[in-house]
C-alpha cells in the first residue's frame, strides 16, 4: 500500500506500485501534478515499495 | 528513467520528447526554451528596463528569476488586491523573493489605495475578475510610465495561452484571437510593449523549475478563480496531452503558422490624436475622465 498526500492535505491509499499507475488509480492526470518522494521529484516510470509516502504538487494555476 | 544527457536519474520526464532530464540538464533546457522564445519573437533588448508583473505565484516568480539570471534590468511590479488571506500571503512571497535576490519590488496595495477588489466589485455589482483586470491594467500602465520601463513581461505559460486560445476558438472571439501574440506592441505613451517569455513551457515544467531551484511561491490560487472556464479548458487539454503528447505545443504553435494572419491585430494608433489626459489621474484616455477613475468614483458616490 502506498500513501498519497494531495496538495490540499487530504490523503489516499493506492495498491499500485508504479507512479504512473498510482496516478491513474487515484484519478490524477500526470500533466497536472508533480510527484515528490522524500523531498525529490520523481518521474512516472518509477516503482515504489510498499509503505512509501508520496506527495503531489499541483501545477495548474487558475484565473 | 535516466537523463538523456548524462545518465543520472531523471527528475522530470517530457513525454512529448520521450526524454527525461536530471536537475542540471532540465535547468539548462528550461533556460534555452526561454531564450528561444525571446529570440523568435524579438521580445527583449538588453537595453530594456523590464517591469515583471508578479503575483507571488510560480510563473511570474520563475520568470523574474530567469530574466535576472540572464542579466536583464528588471523590477517586479505587484498589485495587492485586498482579497483577504490570499493577498497577504502572496505579497509576502513577492517581498521575500525580492529581498533574497536583492531586486526592486514595486508594490501597490489596493487596501491602502482605498479600492480593494471585493469592495469595488460589490459597489459596481460587477464580477470581481472583470473589475480586477481593469484595475490591474491601470496600475501596470501607470507604474510602467512613472518608472520609465520600456516593456512589461508576464509569466503566462503554454497551458495558460493554449487554454486562452481554446476558449477564444470555442467562442470564435475574433477580437481576442487578434491579441494572441506573445508580443504586443506599445500604443501611445502609456501602453508599453507586452511580452510573455514562458510561452514555450507547460506549467508542469514551470512548477518543476520552481521546485528544483528553491523558488518559494504561493501554491494557492486566488479564491475568485474557482470555477473559471480556463481551468476546465486546461483539464481538457491535459486529457488530450496524455493520449497524444505534444498536442498543446502543436495547437498553440500552429495557430501562428496557420491562422493568426486571419485575425490581424488592430491598434488604436489612428485614433491617437483624440487621446487626452484624464483630468483626475493623468492617464491617457479618450474621455476627460479615464475608465479607472470612473470606476473608483463609484466608491464615493
Ligand atoms: S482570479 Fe483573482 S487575481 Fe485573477 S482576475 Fe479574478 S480576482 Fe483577479
Ligand atoms: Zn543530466
Ligand atoms: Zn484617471
Amino acid at each position: 500500500m502506498v500513501t498519497v498526500e494531495f496538495p490540499d492535505g487530504t490523503v489516499r491509499q493506492s495498491e499500485k506500485n508504479r507512479i504512473k499507475d498510482i496516478l491513474r488509480d487515484i484519478g490524477q492526470n500526470e500533466h497536472a501534478v508533480l510527484v515528490v518522494i522524500d523531498g525529490c521529484l520523481v518521474t512516472p516510470d518509477v516503482c515504489v515499495k510498499n509503505g512509501t509516502e508520496i506527495k503531489l504538487i499541483s501545477v495548474v494555476s487558475g484565473g | 528513467m535516466k537523463c538523456i544527457k548524462c545518465e543520472e536519474n531523471a527528475v522530470i520526464s517530457l513525454s512529448r520528447h520521450n526524454a527525461g532530464f536530471c536537475k542540471e540538464h532540465f535547468t539548462e533546457y528550461f533556460h534555452r526554451q526561454v531564450e528561444a522564445a525571446i529570440k523568435e519573437y524579438a521580445m527583449l533588448k538588453t537595453s530594456d528596463r523590464i517591469m515583471v508583473c508578479v503575483s507571488g505565484g510560480k510563473d511570474s516568480l520563475v520568470l523574474w528569476h530567469i530574466l535576472n539570471l540572464m542579466g536583464y534590468k528588471t523590477a517586479g511590479m505587484y498589485v495587492s488586491l485586498g482579497i483577504g488571506e490570499y493577498s497577504l500571503k502572496s505579497k509576502a512571497k513577492v517581498v521575500a523573493f525580492a529581498e533574497k535576490h536583492g531586486l526592486e519590488a514595486i508594490i501597490i496595495d489596493l487596501d491602502e489605495e482605498g479600492c480593494p477588489i471585493p469592495l469595488l466589485a460589490a459597489r459596481t455589482r460587477r464580477n470581481a475578475c472583470s473589475v480586477c483586470g481593469q484595475v490591474k491594467r491601470h496600475y501596470f500602465n501607470k507604474v510602467a510610465l512613472d518608472g520609465g520601463f520600456t516593456v512589461a513581461a508576464t509569466g503566462h505559460n503554454l497551458d495558460d495561452e493554449a487554454a486562452r486560445l481554446f476558449g477564444n476558438v470555442l467562442r470564435w472571439d475574433t477580437k481576442h484571437l487578434a491579441k494572441m501574440s506573445p508580443v504586443l506592441p506599445e500604443e501611445g505613451e502609456t501602453i508599453k510593449r507586452k511580452v510573455k517569455p514562458l510561452i514555450r513551457l507547460p506549467e508542469r515544467e514551470v512548477a518543476a523549475y520552481a521546485f528544483l531551484n528553491g523558488i518559494d511561491y504561493i501554491p494557492d490560487e486566488c479564491p475568485k478563480s474557482r470555477g473559471a472556464s480556463s481551468l476546465k479548458y486546461k483539464e481538457v487539454l491535459n486529457e488530450l496531452e496524455a493520449s497524444s503528447p505534444g498536442t498543446k505545443h502543436f495547437f498553440y504553435g500552429e495557430f501562428f503558422r496557420a491562422a493568426a494572419d486571419k485575425f490581424p491585430y488592430v491598434t488604436n494608433e489612428e485614433d491617437k490624436d483624440n487621446l487626452k489626459k484624464c483630468i483626475k489621474c493623468g492617464a491617457e484616455s479618450y474621455l476627460d475622465v479615464c475608465s479607472f477613475c470612473r470606476l473608483t468614483e463609484k466608491l464615493n458616490g
